[in-house]
């Protein structure tokens, strides 16, 4: 069952920006009081400091910094389905580019607000970025903490931009078809834009490249963002098989993401014929090839502790394996590498419920492994006074729920006003309407 | 009487339209846009469009970027010449990521502009001319300025290919 | 299509130039180092043979991997040179013989057998790396041969006509060979092939490369070893692909296309391989810990090999990625696969470097009559494989489901003036 004309394809898909429902309604605003939660706790450490979130020597990277790990690397996904599989023209990722695009933003936001969050004094954020000013002081290029503020930053604007120009094209087909207010907004962001032939031209080499400048950012942001650690000298962090680990756990969970936000997106909208199953039984077999290289990156980090004859490495695979984090470390073993060999069945990678299963797992199974890579090396390197332990309290917990219901509002809002397939895409695929073919000429 | 100075045919079928180009072009009457829901390589390759200046523009302003930021980081620190973990001064090392991120910061803000510069976008008064809100459903559109005399032969044209509606604009 | 037809089900008949030509090389390479070993320079020619097999087997095992992989991605461009990626099958089975000729040399090439390393005696020892390694290598060589052998089977009893091509049968032609046993199998053993390849080549990499100097290790060193050889494996194809042009006279077939999409990929692992290196430069760099360092300072700071290095950066990384952006390079067979030659010159100075610092106390840079000697046997015994299996095995992947796409989506295209602009026809 395929769509058949370009009239279909508006219809179909502007049908999903009706007016919201009391369900959504109600969601929406479930979501934002959650949200809220999260922000009245960060208001709370404002001004108590970050004490209440249970800092504790030696840890002071608490989980602030494993959301925003897991955030960030959620958004690779996104561009990797939006920008490299663009450049391979896989045809599958017409129905699912514009979600992923969207869901990369919203997840490079929210993670760029936990560096921001774990400040403690949130304000002197300002210091990290390079301009004259009268302090004469410039910040410290050879600091990973800098490459981060220029990665993330850079990965920010260049997805706002590749997804808002995107969307420029299906903004005109929605102000062509509104009246009043709403012609006034949507006309205002499609900037006039009316499709001749000179603006298609130059959209499609302007894509194009941004698909090209983007490609990279996938590798190269989470490396930065691995670096972090990597660049530090403890055991458990000093890894130099920390930068392809994190970009592909990144991949990883960012799939598993795709999959959560698009089963239900699809259910809801009606969107079968654009989403279909094969493309989500594509991002299925994606996630099997990611979670094996996990697991040879896992497998290789507690090889090298041994072959290396250190210690230290030793001594910390042993506490990852015996200490006080050992259970989150097992269980993400079970989430990130067992669960997806389940996709190896065809009958469950075929299966709605079967993948979305599977992807809640190792959505769960990321977040936990970020955690113990994060907090375990801290809580015990060299000597027994760096030795202490901690546990999320209940200030980072609320902050975590609070950033969770965050990108569920933003998303939701992004799929109620904006068209979470691409239009001008979805047309570009489809067989030009020729007379000839009418006429059987 | 208002003066007619151009037409706009509407097309359901993109054969018509490239039709219709090509016998426009023949009768060398200069088309103006060609009007499409989504973008359609025959109708670029019919109007014998040159490839996009914008991919000078991004690789410029790519070298541009990279070099601008790496002369950045290299005034922060020679500006306080600290030495850190008995690094040099100036670590080329890790600025390759500097440059590297620099670069398609860069880039990417330049070819956006250069887009909406050729493109001509933004634009308040975009319905002005033979603009029709079907274009971004499922019509092409052909609009063509002329003087008086050719505007019959152009109107005949494009109902001889095949358009849905021609209009006066 | 005709040509399809027609070539479609023979071999390439070689003319016995090439055979003799491949066998003397493989002579030279076997005397320089059967002289080599027995001679003054035994330690340096040992190396030498270290150097090449751990280059040119890496380039095999890559190259093999390419077909299972765009089995696995479903992808139809590559399929015309299907039996290019396949035919160093018969190359590899030797990998694990020729692992065996190190044997008499090892106390010279592997410094922890005199010097045995406490900490590390449950995996460096001589009877255990042997042993998992010829493992491994029987399994992996096993698998890609059993690939190549189920490959070849259906396409043998293929048959071809006109009637195929007409619209409508190619639909059905596709799905019947979607149900062929031997495609099924292809398409079972593809992931179970790139699995092994992981984990066997991380275990090379690691006993027969990093092993050399044992107080130095890296997480990444063995993934950055398979990530590199699928690299020289894509270069080699590049070169194959359009040597295969008139030399096997697919030119009716292949389209410019092709060579775009495979200087794409070939662009996109340059880049992965370059971010491996780096990944693993700028950790070791930035920690500055003397039992990383060590292994980079003699590589990177000391002459002769400082200079050699830079030389290895620029051609093997900084200058592909630069001149694979280009459009009209990528399209030109000549201009792709003189980039991959200098793609996979660079690896092969990558490999020396690795090698030759821990052996090499002599002035200059140890490439002389040895190391070339012997690259001369490996690419003699690659090139009598490519020959000799080309010659038996029908030309073109007929049983092939991706293969028949591959028609049906060139049937609907009009490519002649991209085929006279780059001299295709």
């Amino acid at each position: 069952m395929e769509v058949e004309s370009y009239k279909e394809i508006n219809e179909r898909i502007l049908a999903s920006l009706g007016r919201p429902s009391l369900l959504y309604r109600f969601v929406i605003l479930l979501l934002f009081i959650g949200t809220l939660v999260g922000v009245t706790c960060w208001a709370l450490q404002i001004a108590r400091g970050l004490g209440i979130a249970g800092y504790v020597h030696p840890v002071y990277w608490i989980i602030y910094l494993t959301n925003f790990i897991f955030w960030i690397g959620i958004g690779h996904s996104g561009t990797l389905i939006s920008a490299i599989l663009y450049l391979f023209r896989a045809k599958w990722r017409t129905g699912i580019s514009r979600s992923a695009e969207a869901m990369t933003i919203f997840c490079v936001f929210i993670a760029a607000l936990f560096p921001v969050i774990h400040l403690g004094r949130s304000l002197i954020v300002y210091w990290l970025i390079p301009y004259p000013n009268q302090r004469t002081l410039w910040p410290n290029f050879q600091s990973p903490l800098m490459f981060d503020v220029f990665a993330v930053s850079t990965y920010f604007t260049v997805s706002l931009l590749f997804w808002y120009i995107g969307l420029v094209p299906d903004l005109a087909v929605i102000r062509d078809r509104s009246q009043g207010f709403r012609r006034k907004i949507y006309g205002l962001f499609s900037l006039g834009w009316t499709g001749n032939h000179r603006q298609w031209h130059h959209y499609g080499t302007a894509y194009l490249i941004l698909a090209g400048l983007a490609t990279p950012l996938v590798l190269s942001v989470h490396s930065v963002v691995s670096w972090d650690f990597a660049l530090i000298v403890i055991p458990g962090y000093h890894d130099t098989v920390f930068a392809p680990y994190f970009v592909d756990g990144a991949i990883h969970s960012g799939l598993a993401m795709v999959l959560i936000l698009l089963i239900p997106l699809r259910r809801i909208y009606k969107f079968e014929k654009f989403i279909t199953l094969s493309d989500l039984e594509s991002i299925g077999k994606a996630m099997i090839v990611t979670g094996l290289f996990i697991g040879y990156c896992y497998g290789m980090e507690l090889f090298m502790a041994w072959y290396s004859g250190n210690r230290f490495e030793k001594d910390m695979v042993l506490f990852r394996l015996m200490g006080q984090y050992s259970p989150s470390y097992y269980l993400a073993l079970i989430c990130n590498i067992a669960a997806p060999m389940f996709l190896f069945s065809k009958r469950i990678r075929t299966n709605t419920k079967g993948l979305f299963t599977v992807a809640v797992f190792v959505i769960f199974g990321m977040w936990l492994e970020r955690y113990f890579i994060v907090l375990g090396p801290m809580a015990q390197d060299f000597i027994p006074y760096n030795w202490g332990t901690y546990f999320p309290g209940i200030v980072e917990s609320l902050i975590t729920f609070g950033s969770v219901c965050f990108f569920f509002f933003l998303f939701s809002l992004f799929a109620k006003f904006l068209p979470s397939v691409s239009i001008a895409e979805s047309k570009e695929d489809l067989k030009p309407l020729l007379r000839k073919a009418r006429t059987g000429d | 009487m208002a003066m007619i100075r151009g037409l706009i045919g509407v097309f359901t079928y993109l054969d018509d339209v490239l039709s219709a180009i090509v016998r426009l072009q023949q009768e060398k009457v200069a088309i103006q846009n060609v009007y499409s829901p989504t973008k359609r390589p025959e109708i670029l390759e019919a109007m014998k469009t040159k490839p996009s200046r914008i991919r000078l523009v991004s690789l410029v302003a790519a070298i541009l970027g990279g070099c601008s930021g790496l002369a950045l980081a290299s005034y922060a620190h020679l500006r306080w010449r600290l030495i850190t973990s008995g690094k040099p001064i100036l670590p080329w090392i890790p600025w390759v990521i500097i440059f590297f991120e620099v670069l398609i910061l860069i880039s990417v803000l330049s070819t956006v502009a250069a887009l909406l510069i050729a493109g001509r976008i933004p634009r308040i008064h975009y319905a002005k001319g033979g603009y029709n809100p079907r274009f971004t459903e499922d019509r092409y559109g052909v609009e063509i300025y002329a003087d008086p005399g050719t505007l019959d032969r152009a109107r005949a044209i494009m109902n001889e290919s095949g358009a849905e509606e021609v209009n006066e604009i | 299509m005709d040509h399809v037809v027609a070539t479609g089900a023979r071999a390439i008949s070689f003319r016995p130039i090439w055979i003799v030509v491949f066998s003397i090389l493989v002579a030279i390479g076997a005397v320089s180092f059967l002289v080599g070993v027995n001679g003054q320079e035994a330690d340096r020619t040992w190396h030498a043979y270290l150097i090449n097999y751990l280059f040119w087997f890496s380039l095999g095992f890559g190259l093999v991997l390419f077909g299972p992989t765009m089995n696995m991605t479903i992808a139809d461009w590559a399929r015309p040179t299907k039996r290019l990626s396949e035919a160093v099958a018969p190359f590899l089975l030797l990998s694990l013989p020729m692992l065996w000729v190190l044997y008499p040399g090892r106390d010279l090439i592997f410094s922890w057998i005199r010097e045995p390393v406490p900490e590390k005696t449950y995996w460096l020892n001589i009877g255990s790396m042997f042993l998992r390694n010829s493992l491994g290598l029987i399994v992996l060589s096993g698998l890609a041969f059993a690939l190549v052998y189920y490959s070849v089977k259906e396409d043998r009893k293929a048959s071809f006509s006109e009637e195929d091509l007409k619209k409508g049968k190619i639909e059905e032609g596709i799905e019947r060979r979607r149900g062929l046993s031997a495609w099924r199998t292809q398409i079972r053993l593809s992931p179970v092939l790139a699995i092994v390849y992981g984990l066997v080549l991380s275990s090379v990499g690691l006993d027969l490369a990093m092993s050399l100097d044992p107080a130095w290790y890296s997480t990444l060193f063995p993934a950055y070893y398979f990530v590199n050889s699928f690299h020289m494996g894509l270069g080699a194809l590049a070169i194959l692909s359009a040597l295969s042009l008139s030399g096997l006279g697919l030119k009716p077939l292949v389209m410019p296309h092709y060579f775009h999409d495979l200087g794409k990929i070939l662009f996109g692992f340059t880049m992965v391989s370059g971010w491996f290196f780096y990944s693993q430069f700028i950790v070791i760099w930035y920690g500055n810990i003397p039992e990383e360092t060590r292994y980079m300072i003699a590589r990177f700071r000391y002459s002769p090999w400082e200079g050699l290095s830079y030389v290895v950066l620029i051609i093997t990384f900084l200058f592909p990625i630069f001149i694979l952006l280009f459009r009209r390079i990528k399209m030109s067979p000549p201009l792709l696969s003189a980039v991959a030659g200098l793609i996979l010159v660079g690896y092969w100075i990558e490999r020396l470097i690795i090698v030759a610092p821990t052996y090499w106390k002599g002035e200059g840079v140890p490439i002389g009559i040895p190391e070339v000697g012997i690259a001369a046997g490996f690419l003699g015994l690659i090139g009598l494989s490519v020959v000799l299996f080309l010659r038996k095995v029908p030309l073109l992947p007929l049983s092939d489901p991706l293969f028949l796409k591959y028609l049906k989506r060139e049937q609907d295209h009009d490519l002649e003036e991209e085929r006279k602009k780059f001299g295709f026809v």
